[in-house]
């Protein structure tokens, strides 16, 4: 029996062996594969047990924050306006907005190989980096507020680095009932998700006469004191009427400035004829209208006119004064606006300025850059003159303010949909030298110079009185 | 007073390793190593060396080994079930303090292990009879009526059913023994056909079978069938009988994967894991995952994800237990298995006489088997049955009847061995 007992042993080996071999196979040969399927709940867990980095405001007021809960840390954020911007990050929904592009900072990139060390042995949450906005949480709470009841988007901005201040995009959500209602926001026909600041594009209507002078005044087709050659109520392009004249009365023989200053649309269509397709083209590109722009956040491109569009004298007579084809995003306007308080050069936005371990050993600042010169500096003074112009004594009356002067631009701009225009203002403060460039569209609320200009008026005199 | 110096050693060796687990599992849990840390380690150890002391001043002359070894195990599976289930970690407690009584009552009580010979058919009755009013009486927990309860207290007879079996197939192989193996089979001349002798055994297996699978107990009919033939072929040496008993087997499963849903579903589960994970294949594919989160090292005690896994104190400690000592940590305690077997095996050996032989080899297979077919369940080797860890794995009747298993073994050393 001695015999077969030994037999017995060895198979029992035997199988023992094979066990260790397919543990092995487990444990080392398919445990990457594993680690990353879909199903594998511990990816979750790991996420949750990340103590992700705070998101502050310019002033270190916290916007975002990571709290203890249940199974380990949920995000909590403070001021729902900014839920546009900051996103999210949620187990069952993954990330958005800075959330998203800044998802390896706020993680934790521990610096200290020690620090990470000591954080695997101990197995103490990891700790993500605090990442710094150049948001005014005070400021973006009053452009909240200055924009009322209506849809739209708002940007305060520094035309010099061109970081954002304030950025509110309405209707919002609150980040923090994302459990509760993402199912309602996803369906919602305002899109409440979709951030109108950066990825709305809108007709900007006479907005874009800015762009419109920048072409006439760079191409020496114009000087500001040029007149206009057949200024009238209307102007009739190939059968199509333009209408708007928008001069005051007595007013027959009206200055490109006078043009601008009252935005007369018949001035604009004769002028854009008169500049033809590719010079307007051409500075739309200057202006880096047809690329999204590179921002912390997804951008949407503007564009002058659609792909493949038919460039008809008709389409180019409406682009002129921001009609026909136009689409441009408030972010758009607001750095062209930023190009002529500059003095030509235009910033590259940006709105994460700084990224630091919690205990500040790291700091890191981001570059500042700009999106290149789409103005020489006589063009951009005589631009600002203009815009000035526009405050002082034209259609933009309701922005101007008691000691700082203001330079700007109002648009009125048709949806084509039956519904009230959107209201446009664009413009910058102090004139001579500008610290603030706000860019705001109120959608479906009629008339740019009183539904736009007296919230940018709102919105200088905050930003204004926030100096530092 | 009989000296057992080795014993003591490795029983200290074991009881430290798991101090030292427990110290680390409390730290990574709290944070810091907790003011009460000590109590349950250095309840183990209490246990374990009153165990060994008793053990002493029995003047027990067997084995030094076996308590070792099987303290190591328990002390794992303590640490595993501590950080999945304190309460059941607690209970653990309790049941291995019962298991080790039980122990050392075998060895005290039974005065000689030949005794149960004379009793094999008593053992098969007390089986038949128990499986029956199993069957007829018992509580069905998770699909499966596998319990017998009385008030709070509950009881599962299928783990019993492996001792006595043990015992009657040793006593009836004994005496079968010369005539099973001397002939060959001559089915044409239809001499010394040892047919006739086989019958009562078939019955047995037919019979515990066919109730088995009216309690659903897949994992424990398996068990059942290799260690009848482990033990048939350890008698006599025949290869046609384990064939014969594979063939058995596959029948058995053939048959069942038509009739019963749950037979088939376990062998799609095996075949197609990952196609159906999010259905009948959760459990195993959850296992896997923790298998594979454990990695080379482990993620450590106390540490990990094995309470994603359901039932992971039971049926699926293997998997929780891979998770969080790794492959290194499991290598060492499948070879913790491995010498536990091989002592089992190696006492049997040394038996003088034939149904003592068999007894002792049949204790050790019921401890390989049980590891190997979960294990390799666990690792979807093969398609899952549910059976316990021995020693790892939570649960009272499990635990007390492979304390059993080590008592008779231990009192078969005292007589056989030469230590």
């Amino acid at each position: 029996m001695g015999r077969t007992v030994k037999q017995v042993a060895f198979l029992v080996v035997l199988a023992f062996l094979v066990v260790s071999l397919d543990l092995a196979y487990w444990q080392v040969v398919r445990a990457p594969d594993l680690s990353q399927r879909a199903g594998n709940p511990r990816a979750v867990k790991a996420m949750e047990q990340v103590d992700r980095g705070l998101i502050v405001d310019r002033h270190g007021t916290v916007l975002a924050r990571s709290v203890r809960s249940a199974g380990g840390f949920k995000r909590q954020y403070t001021m729902p306006s900014l839920s546009p911007l900051i996103g999210y990050s949620s187990v069952r929904f993954g990330q958005d907005g800075i959330e998203k592009t800044f998802d390896t900072q706020l993680q934790g990139t521990a610096g200290d190989l020690a620090e990470a060390l000591a954080d695997l042995v101990l197995q103490r949450p990891k700790v993500g980096d605090t990442l710094t906005l150049s948001i005014d949480a005070k400021l973006q709470q009053a452009v909240e507020q200055a924009m009322g009841d209506a849809n739209g988007a708002a940007i305060v901005m520094k035309p010099q680095d061109g970081e954002i201040l304030a950025m509110v995009t309405r209707p919002y959500f609150d980040a923090n009932q994302l459990d509760a209602e993402l199912q309602r926001l996803r369906t919602d026909p305002s899109g409440p998700l979709f951030n109108r600041a950066t990825l709305g594009l809108f007709p900007p209507g006479s907005t874009f006469k800015i762009v419109t002078a920048a072409a006439a005044l760079a191409g020496g087709n114009a000087r500001p004191d040029t007149k206009i050659p057949q200024p009238g109520d209307t102007f009739v392009v190939d059968g199509f009427t333009v209408r708007g004249s928008n001069l005051p009365r007595g007013l027959t023989d009206p200055t490109l400035t006078q043009a601008f200053q009252y935005s007369c649309n018949p001035c604009f269509a004769q002028l854009g004829l008169q500049l033809g397709w590719q010079r307007l083209q051409q500075q739309a590109d200057m202006f880096a209208i047809g690329k999204p722009i590179p921002f912390d956040l997804p951008t949407a491109a503007s564009r002058l006119a659609d792909a493949g569009a038919d460039l008809s004298r008709v389409l180019l007579a409406n682009s002129a004064y921001g009609q026909g084809q136009v689409s441009v995003s408030p972010l758009q306007m607001a750095l062209i606006t930023a190009a002529v308080a500059n003095g030509g050069s235009m910033p590259l936005p940006h709105l994460v300025t700084q990224q630091a371990t919690r205990q500040s050993q790291s700091i890191t600042s981001f570059e500042v850059g700009n999106l290149g010169t789409p103005l020489d500096g006589q063009v951009a003074a005589e631009l600002r003159q203009m815009m000035v112009a526009v405050v002082q004594q034209g259609s933009g009356t309701q922005a101007r303010l008691p000691n700082v002067q203001v330079a700007g631009k109002t648009g009125t701009a048709e949806t084509g949909d039956g519904q009230p225009p959107d209201a446009w203002f664009v413009g910058f403060a102090p004139a001579d030298q500008p610290r603030y460039v706000v860019a705001v569209i109120r959608e479906h609320k009629g008339e740019g110079f009183d539904q736009a200009a007296p919230m940018a008026r709102a919105m200088l005199q905050a930003a204004l009185a926030s100096d530092d | 007073m009989v000296p057992r110096f080795r014993e003591l050693g490795l029983i200290l060796l074991a009881v430290l390793t798991v101090a030292v687990g427990w110290a680390g599992e409390s730290f990574a849990q709290a944070g810091h190593v907790t003011t009460d840390w000590y109590r349950t380690p250095l309840t183990f150890a209490g246990l374990l060396l009153a165990a060994h002391v008793i053990l002493v001043l029995l003047r027990f002359r067997g084995d030094q080994s076996l308590l070792p070894l099987v303290a190591i195990l328990s002390g794992i599976g303590l640490l595993v079930l501590n950080y999945l289930d304190p309460g059941q970690e607690q209970a653990q407690i309790g049941w291995l303090a019962l298991g080790l009584a039980l122990m050392i009552s075998t060895v005290v009580a039974l005065p000689d292990v030949g005794l149960l010979q004379r009793y094999k058919y008593t053992a098969a009755a007390i089986g038949l009879g128990l499986l029956v009013v199993t069957a007829a009486f018992g509580r069905e927990i998770n699909g499966a009526r596998l319990w017998l309860g009385v008030g709070p207290l509950q009881f599962q007879p299928s783990e019993l059913m492996k001792v006595l079996l043990v015992v009657f197939m040793a006593a009836y192989l004994e005496e079968r023994r010369e005539l099973l193996a001397r002939a060959s089979y001559r089915w044409a001349s239809l001499k010394l056909n040892p047919l006739p002798y086989l019958v009562p055994l078939i019955l047995l297996w037919s019979l515990s079978l066919m109730l088995l699978l009216w309690q659903k107990d897949l994992g424990a009919t398996v068990l059942m069938l290799g260690i009848a033939l482990s033990m048939m072929y350890v008698a006599t040496g025949r290869k046609t009988f384990v064939l014969a008993g594979l063939l058995l087997l596959a029948a058995n499963v053939a048959l069942t994967y038509r009739v019963f849903g749950y037979v088939h579903q376990r062998i799609d589960v095996w075949l197609h894991p990952w196609e159906l994970a999010n259905g009948p294949s959760y459990q195993i594919v959850q296992a896997l995952y923790s298998v594979a989160a454990g990695g080379a090292s482990g993620t450590g005690l106390g540490r990990g994800s094995p309470g994603f896994i359901p039932f992971a104190s039971t049926d699926f400690i293997f998997a929780a237990t891979a998770e969080q000592i790794g492959l290194a940590g499991m290598l060492a305690m499948l070879g913790v298995y491995v010498l536990l077997v091989l002592r089992g095996l190696q006492i049997g050996l040394l038996q003088p006489r034939a149904f003592s032989q068999l007894l002792g080899v049949g204790c050790s297979m019921v401890l390989a088997l049980q590891c190997l077919v979960i294990a390799a369940g666990n690792v979807s080797l093969i398609p899952l049955t549910g059976i316990t860890l021995p020693f790892v794995s939570y649960g009272g009747s499990s635990l007390i009847v492979n304390f059993l298993l080590i008592g008779l073994l231990l009192k078969l050393s005292a007589r056989g061995s030469p230590a």
